[in-house]
């Protein structure tokens, strides 16, 4: 269908990435900008979702976003995704998160280090050793391997598919910056002895190496993907249960500028407000809702992008007896992104099934047949 | 060891030398011989019609497709298959998974891990096989893609010596060569023994990607027998397989599941579909595309690959068109198999001239549809097609003849056992149950009168409900 979509007017499927995760336009149609305060700001949140809503988007878009934006003091963002860690409800306890979280972070600084190898360049030698013992000792892979790869690849977007595909940012360095990074980064390993620690003095180690080394402005602790788990299910209260050990270090990491951004699913809002009253209080909320008109306009922006300005709207490949398409998919979907975003895929499926893979027009027929195909889900 | 599902479906040498090519020659009967697409790989893009949402059912997306028995599963997952393997570039790696039954004494997350590294070392026996075809690829590849090749063979496959032998005809000299020299090397670390299935996931695609490859389809068909055997577990593991969300996530990575539909309620209710991580479809087909799957399949029995015969050429008669589509039901598998006994008939009376409505008619005689019913849902079926208005009284009579198929049942006994459902039959006043005849006699043949209205195509002329003639017996015919 991509030379379809391309004779057509279309870079690229406007649809093909239904998870955030997997979407490196993301940043392109982004909305909800008081959100994104929230999630920005250097005190702990909690952004409310129903599945589908956006809360893996606002994530991501938070994380990019502190790597991309001026001056030098930033916060650093330590995307939490609990199923990259877990296959199972197993983080009962505070010392699972705690190594949890210092894998991730582990695996946020190298992926930054990449991407800004200044950072690493520009340290003093002592710091470039700490990193070096963090990275060794917590990555899913030995830190010598990675970096062969960004030598074999000579191109840091080898490094994200395999620690956080989520994590691409924009002006990627020059190859001959990126190998100088992996040198430096080979010889601090190279000096290093055995160094495991303990969960508790790892996660020290780790936000005293962002703050205090590399001088970060603060951390966003960003936890995310707690509806991943069958094991949990739809059971809120077990959910909270899991995530008291970490809910419970909120107040004092706060106090060492590790601000905790909490990315929940709104079923579990009741529950939350229940077992951590005073975090609650604490913390700064927001509901991520769309409305229909929001939901047309992030198709149409989808489309604007994926055209290159080209056009603006589905209108531009429909039979005349469809007009202002985008509302009425919105209309077929419940009041989600990323139902609406697969809805609308499947009406170009189906468009370009019927015209037999030849061209592209969506008819009124087409609306139908994805309708039929795509049952309403909770 | 049995062949796999894509070992017998997809020999190598038919995916090199056979898949673009057509003949024009008529293949003759053989096109609705068996009609299970297991054994039609020869010919089968040649007659296949695609449903409503195949373009939504291909590319990398996980999807599940439920289909009742015959509605073309199994055709379904080989096309998708074809075509993938079709590209030029890009195409996916496809994993035949099946699945064996984990222990179901363990918890969901046990459950879920003994299921992923089935279908790892499945994937493992893959990429064996993608070596040992593509050495060039891999000794082309940089070492890390080698290094990671060569961890995930000996991480997920016990007896390699085992497995080579299994491959040796399937890969090249070469190819064999380099498998024996990954094989008699201990691999460097790549990840822990406690790496999650993201982790493990994220390696596998990246790694297949670089050696070619544009991902991994695991194909998961054949659980009709599953069900029948245990359909409770394989709800449990399906369900809790579908609600492994990392299992959906990594883009380079599908699974393609073929459910029966009886599963498909709770199946829906997994989390994974639910977040519609995968995509749901039902496989059901319009009489339009009904048809078109007869015109190809006539077409390319008769004239050739690429031809259309419709049913209306083969006899003059309105009725054996209706037959067809009223005892084809939905079902492809229904249609097909009453054209194919048009088709004997054409064929047998000499093949250059419609039958005749005599012909038709003799021919519709001879070839009642199947009485077949659903005793779990309390269905009855003729051929393909749902009977929906038998009452509840006639389907009891039914059931206790179809559940004794063998004997041949006074009117006393399908009176006190079938319809009053009793375990026995009173025979004296003095019986527990026992009523005198004229007082259910009526009722009785009001039944059994209401019950041919609904099943026979002439009730003055039964092929179902036949009373041996002076006797009195009554006994279920055509049925199965």
């Amino acid at each position: 269908m991509d030379e379809i979509l391309a004779a057509a007017g279309f870079k690229r499927n406007p649809f093909k990435f239904r998870e955030s995760s997997g979407d490196p336009h993301l940043v392109d149609y982004i909305v909800n900008s008081e959100t994104f305060a929230l999630a920005w700001a250097d005190e702990p949140a909690l952004i409310l979702a129903a599945a589908g809503a956006g809360k893996t988007a606002m994530r991501i878009f938070t994380a990019r976003t502190c790597w991309t934006s001026l001056g030098r003091k930033h916060p650093f963002p330590l995307p939490y995704y609990l199923p990259q860690h877990f296959d199972g409800a197993t983080f009962f306890s505070r010392e699972a998160h705690l190594q949890a979280i210092v894998r991730a972070g582990a695996a946020s600084l190298l992926l930054g280090l990449a991407y800004r190898p200044e950072y690493l360049l520009n340290a003093a030698p002592e710091i470039r050793l700490q990193t070096a013992r963090l990275l060794a000792n917590h990555l899913p892979s030995p830190l010598r391997r990675y970096l062969e790869i960004l030598q074999e690849e000579q191109n840091v977007q080898a490094l994200p598919p395999l620690l956080d595909r989520a994590y691409v940012l924009p002006e990627p360095p020059s190859r001959a910056v990126l190998l100088e990074m992996c040198t430096v980064l080979g010889e601090a390993l190279a000096q290093l002895p055995s160094y495991p620690g303990s969960p508790g003095q790892a996660f020290t180690d780790l936000t005293t190496l962002l703050l205090d080394g590399y001088q970060f402005r603060s951390i966003l602790l960003l936890l995310d993907g707690v509806d991943g788990f069958a094991d949990l299910g739809q059971d809120a209260a077990l959910t909270c249960q899991a995530l008291a050990p970490v809910v419970e270090c909120i107040p004092a990491w706060t106090k060492e500028k590790v601000y905790f951004k909490g990315f929940l699913p709104l079923e579990m809002s009741a529950a939350f407000q229940a077992a951590f009253k005073d975090i609650w209080e604490l913390s700064n909320i927001r509901l991520i809702h769309w409305e229909p008109d929001e939901l047309a306009g992030m198709l149409r922006r989808r489309v604007a992008k994926a055209t290159g300005g080209n056009f603006g709207s589905l209108d531009a490949i429909s039979s005349p007896a469809l007009r202002d398409v985008e509302t009425q998919l919105v209309k077929e979907c419940p009041a989600l992104p990323r139902h609406v975003i697969i809805f609308a895929e499947r009406v170009l499926l189906a468009a370009y099934q019927r015209c037999e893979g030849h061209f592209i027009q969506i008819s009124p027929e087409d609306i139908e047949t994805a309708r039929k195909g795509f049952p309403p889900h909770s | 060891m049995t062949p796999t599902w894509i070992e017998m479906n997809f020999p190598i040498y038919w995916i090199n030398s056979n898949m673009s090519e057509t003949t024009q020659e008529p293949l003759g009967r053989q096109v609705f011989d068996r009609l299970r697409s297991e054994y039609e790989t020869g010919w089968l893009s040649n007659v296949y019609v695609k449903p409503s949402s195949y373009a939504a059912m291909s590319g990398m997306r996980s999807i599940v497709v439920f289909g009742a028995e015959g509605s073309g599963k199994t055709a379904l997952a080989l096309t998708l298959v074809q075509e993938a393997l079709q590209q030029d570039a890009a195409a996916p790696l496809v994993i035949d998974w099946q699945p064996a039954f984990p222990d179901l004494s363990q918890p969901q997350d046990a459950l879920v891990h003994a299921f992923f590294n089935q279908a790892m070392a499945a994937s493992a026996l893959a990429l064996c096989r993608h070596i040992g075809q593509a050495p060039d690829r891999l000794k082309a590849a940089p070492r890390w893609v080698q290094t990671t090749a060569a961890w995930f063979v000996h991480r997920y496959l016990v007896d390699l010596d085992y497995t080579l032998s299994r491959l040796e005809e399937e890969v090249t000299p070469e190819g064999m060569t380099l498998l024996e020299q990954i094989a008699g090397q201990a691999p460097a670390n790549v990840l822990s023994d406690q790496a999650t299935i993201a982790q493990l996931l994220a390696e596998l695609v990246r790694c297949l990607q670089r050696l070619g490859r544009g991902g991994v389809w695991v194909m998961i068909a054949g659980l009709d027998a599953w069900v029948q055997a245990n359909e409770s577990a394989t709800v449990r593991v399906f369900k809790a397989l579908l609600s492994t969300l990392a299992l959906f996530e990594e883009p380079g990575f599908s699974i393609k599941l073929f459910a029966p539909a009886q599963i498909k309620a709770p199946l829906l209710a997994s989390s994974g579909v639910m977040r519609r991580r995968l995509d749901d479809f039902v496989l059901d087909w319009s009489s339009v595309q009904l048809n078109e799957m007869v015109y190809r399949r006539l077409g390319a029995a008769l004239l050739g690959a690429g031809q259309h015969v419709s049913l209306q050429d083969l006899c003059l008669s309105p009725e054996t068109v209706q037959w067809v589509e009223k005892y084809g039901g939905n079902s492809p598998r229904g249609w097909l198999e009453l054209s194919g006994k048009v088709l004997d008939e054409f064929l047998s009376c000499g093949g250059q001239q419609p039958l005749t409505e005599e012909q038709c008619t003799a021919l519709l005689q001879r070839n009642p549809p199947r009485l077949r019913l659903d005793l779990t849902g309390d269905l009855v079926f003729l051929g393909y097609s749902p009977v929906t208005n038998i009452q509840p009284a006639a389907y009891r009579l039914l059931k206790y003849l179809y559940t004794h198929p063998s004997r041949r049942c006074t009117r006393q006994e399908l009176y006190y056992r079938g319809y009053r459902g009793l375990d026995h039959e009173p025979r004296h006043s003095t019986d527990a149950g026992y009523e005198v005849p004229a007082a259910w006699g009526g009722t009785l043949e009001t039944t059994l009168s209401r019950l041919r209205q609904a099943i026979e195509p002439d009730p003055d002329e039964p092929v179902y409900l036949v009373t041996e003639r002076g006797k009195g017996f009554l006994h279920l015919e055509n049925s199965w």
